[in-house]
């Protein structure tokens, strides 16, 4: 007897897989949040005379500034690049620049005060008449806006069913449900990676994650529902029962689903090794919706449509179906 | 189609594409004196907070934001505290040290008379700076601006960062800041202007009890603030404007005016449309601050003033859009070489889907205005590109298929493509649904994401039943060996004997 991957005995191994990964997401969210790169910290900001008094000289205060933490032996989390202080009416430069760079919340008071007076002094001493003004701030994190996150979380619960339904009228409403608890899945189980791993996300791109998540859990669910679709059509598959046709069609669309997820993972990989820090950030991460994913589309998906299809067949047979003469036939051959 | 046909028409096509692509990507500068500068369609587009850069030559720069600090009643800033202790008489300067006491080491000043109760903040002004911040913070929640926060800074003052994209930004901050209860006044000149709204008839109804709600509008390009009326507001402003020739009808928050409303006669509507000069983002903003204002303003809130403004470069640096350029590059460049090894000459076609997929994408981020290049954006733009070199790689697979069961190469990407259509119809169809349904109830970057993944698969799957096709079609007639111009071979049959 051929021993098959897909059968409804080991679904809940692959549903305890999922559960243990979404509960320890849960926990951890419950105790912790995401790890929110929510730019709190104390901002130490140098505004400065870039057209009279320190013209030309932008390169060399952001030296003197770095040369002086590191002499007091603190680092900061986050330069912001010198950019102009604008007029508040016309938003024009006014001439003046201002350099900022985020230190931790722990970051000792007094060492940063030390860190002003020093960068005061050097940049009096090197430019005569230096106009300079450094104030630190504490800053707190950015306020959580509650109305794009349930909003998102809609929209994306919406456009699923939507598409779903579409998928139920041109592919069966087994392959549809199929879906939905693959998307549901996915971006859940994204989520809770995200949460486990502790990776910093803004909050703008932990609603991007879960659309992601749901995007590759279609596109994949998708290309295993053609291949069904293309397969179950063969007559020799209507004499297979469930197990037998889903392990066949699972075998042959493996192929087309990793071609799919390669292409994903290539495009993740590369741009996340090439870009910059920040947008490697978010690329890199990607490859954890697209995991799960592929997880869900070749391994969780087709147990999961199992019992469905067994379902459906079912029915199917108490209908009793005419199926047509030519193809009963071919069949029986 | 013949051969001398087919060489016009992808000799057209290739200009065309070609011309798109430097105007689309290249930008370079057009004199030798490096004054003037074409810059791409790329370079200009749009770019949302954490994306952004220089134009060539350095004229200007693209992406970021502006953040402000925003000061409440009672507390300025420490610079602000220097100057003005400096420009003080001497006489007066003790007076001046005595009225403010330093927070947060010098960062800020407490006037102590309106802040402080003893030595330490009171009470009430803490409570009165809690809901000034709630306020703003649901002011800028109800802007839905990609990028924008607020935060509170040094413990009473608040930090505001808007993206370089919202082009009212400037009067946002001041609006934003603006607290205090709604009020309507209407006269000849603002100072001898009386209130109408809250009724100085004994009433002590809020301005709530005459406006029901404030909102915008944009239609057939002009934009639209609307305040819709209750019976008693429609009454008391067709009352007080009656035999109005030449006066004013001022919407004031905390006592400023916020809209100034010329009357040349009776007004009496129970919805007024106040156009002017606002755009869609001003009639937004100035619509969101009046309805906060009436729906939570009051007499003791705390107005703010607005501090240091700076620019703010792109929030993951200058250097990370060149290095996505490269990145995307990369990928083009890998996906070409993949056909060409794969599909011979036939990579050639794929080449010019995806530029022309690209090229479509490019116009569109930078034409469509709530559209900007960030992560987001690129991310779907990505999807696109990945579900058309797929979409094509699989017709190409079905054709070689065909091919290698005995068809005719022209029946066989006929019926290559006609086995591959729904496949690839259903795979665009369904993520472009999917895009749009979330564009239409998603909010900010989300949205962006959506609506450019919606576009990008409309784009990706045009491009791979219709665009790809038509270019193997006109490029086939080359090949003097069309099975070895796309790499295909026929299945080797064995021969009895």
């Amino acid at each position: 007897m051929t021993k098959h991957f897909y059968t409804v005995k080991k679904l809940p191994i692959f549903l305890a897989i999922s559960a243990v990964i979404l509960i320890a997401g849960i926990v951890l969210f419950a105790l912790f949040g995401f790890n929110y790169d929510a730019q709190a910290g104390k901002s130490f900001e140098v505004t400065y005379d870039a057209v009279v008094t320190i013209a030309g000289g932008e390169e060399r205060v952001e030296e003197i500034c770095e040369d002086t933490f590191e002499s007091l032996g603190i680092g900061y989390e986050k330069k912001s690049e010198a950019a102009p202080a604008i007029d508040s009416s016309s938003l024009a430069s006014t001439g003046d620049m201002t350099v900022r760079y985020l230190f931790a919340e722990d970051t000792s008071a007094d060492a940063l005060r030390s860190a002003q007076d020093a960068v005061e002094s050097v940049i009096a001493g090197e430019f005569a008449g230096a106009d300079v003004y450094i104030v630190v701030r504490t800053q707190g994190a950015a306020l959580f806006f509650g109305e794009p996150a349930w909003r998102g979380a809609v929209a994306l619960a919406v456009a699923a069913v939507v598409v779903l339904v579409y998928i139920g009228f041109r592919f069966g409403w087994g392959r549809a449900l199929t879906g939905l608890c693959l998307t549901v899945h996915d971006v859940l189980l994204t989520l809770a990676l995200l949460a486990i791993t502790r990776i910093p996300v803004a909050f703008a791109t932990l609603l991007l994650f879960a659309a992601a998540a749901a995007v590759i859990s279609l596109l994949l669910w998708m290309v295993q529902c053609m291949k069904m679709r293309e397969m179950f059509k063969d007559p020799a598959f209507r004499t297979m029962d469930a197990e037998d046709a889903v392990n066949e069609c699972g075998k042959a669309s493996c192929k087309a689903v990793l071609c799919v997820i390669a292409a994903l993972a290539a495009v993740f990989v590369v741009v996340g090794a090439v870009a910059a820090a920040g947008t490697r950030a978010f690329f890199l991460p990607l490859l954890f919706p697209l995991a799960v994913s592929a997880y869900s589309s070749l391994v969780l998906g087709p147990a999961l449509y199992l019992p469905m299809k067994k379902l459906d067949d079912r029915s199917n047979a108490k209908k009793g179906r005419y199926v047509g003469k030519k193809k009963a036939e071919k069949a029986e051959e | 189609m013949g051969k001398v046909k087919s060489a016009i028409v992808l000799t057209l096509i290739t200009i065309v594409i070609a011309v798109l692509c430097v105007v689309c990507f290249v930008p370079f500068p057009c004199d030798g004196n490096g004054l003037n500068y074409f810059n791409s369609i790329l370079g200009i587009a749009e770019k949302d907070a954490d994306l952004g850069g220089y134009l060539i030559g350095e004229t200007e720069y693209v992406g970021g934001g502006y953040s402000a600090v925003l000061y409440p009643e009672g507390v300025i800033s420490g610079r602000d505290y220097e100057n003005d202790l400096a420009a003080a008489a001497e006489d007066e300067k003790e007076e001046f040290e005595a009225d403010y006491q330093a927070y947060a080491d010098g960062a800020i000043y407490l006037e102590k008379e309106t802040v402080l109760d003893g030595e330490n903040v009171s009470e009430s002004f803490k409570e009165d700076f809690s809901r000034a911040v709630s306020v703003l913070e649901e002011r800028l929640e109800r802007l839905h601006l990609p990028g924008a926060s607020v935060r509170v800074v040094n413990d009473y003052t608040v930090g505001v960062f808007l993206p370089a994209s919202y082009y009212v930004a400037g009067a946002a901050f001041d609006h934003l800041g603006r607290m205090g209860e709604l009020t309507v006044s209407f006269g000849s000149d603002e100072a001898s202007a009386e209130t109408i709204i809250p009724a100085q008839r004994g009433t002590e109804q809020p301005a709530s009890y005459y406006i029901k709600k404030i909102s915008s509008r944009t239609a057939s390009g002009v934009s639209y603030v609307i305040l819709d009326m209750t019976d008693e507001g429609r009454e008391a402003i067709a009352e007080a404007t009656e035999g109005a020739t030449s006066s004013y009808i001022y919407f004031n928050i905390g006592g400023e005016p916020l809209i100034t409303l010329s009357v040349s006669e009776q007004i009496d509507q129970s919805s007024l449309y106040i156009s002017g000069s606002y755009d869609e983002d001003s009639s937004l903003l100035v619509a969101t601050v009046l309805d906060t204002a009436l729906s939570s303003g009051t007499e003791q809130d705390l107005t703010f003033s607005v501090g240091e403004i700076s620019e703010e470069r792109a929030g993951y640096g200058s250097n990370a859009l060149t290095m996505l350029y490269i990145a995307l590059g990369v990928l083009l460049a890998g996906s070409a070489v993949f056909f060409f090894v794969r599909y011979g000459r036939l990579g050639f076609a794929h080449l010019y889907t995806l530029l022309v997929y690209l090229i479509a994408m490019t116009l569109c981020i930078w034409s469509i205005d709530f559209l900007t290049l960030g992560v987001g954006s690129v991310l779907a733009v990505l999807f696109g590109a990945v579900a058309l070199s797929v979409s094509e790689a699989a017709a190409y697979e079905y054709v070689r298929k065909e091919f290698a069961a005995g068809k005719t190469m022209t029946f066989a990407v006929k019926s290559g493509y006609k086995k591959c259509f729904w496949h690839i119809f259903d795979a665009h169809i369904v993520l472009a649904a999917l895009g749009f349904i979330t564009y239409f109830i998603a909010l900010t970057e989300l949205s962006v994401f959506a609506f450019t993944l919606g576009i990008g698969m409309f784009f990706s799957g045009l491009c791979a039943l219709a665009v790809g096709r038509f270019l193997w079609y006109i490029m086939m007639p080359f090949a003097k060996d069309k099975a070895k111009f796309c790499r295909f071979k026929r299945e080797e049959v064995e021969e009895d004997d």
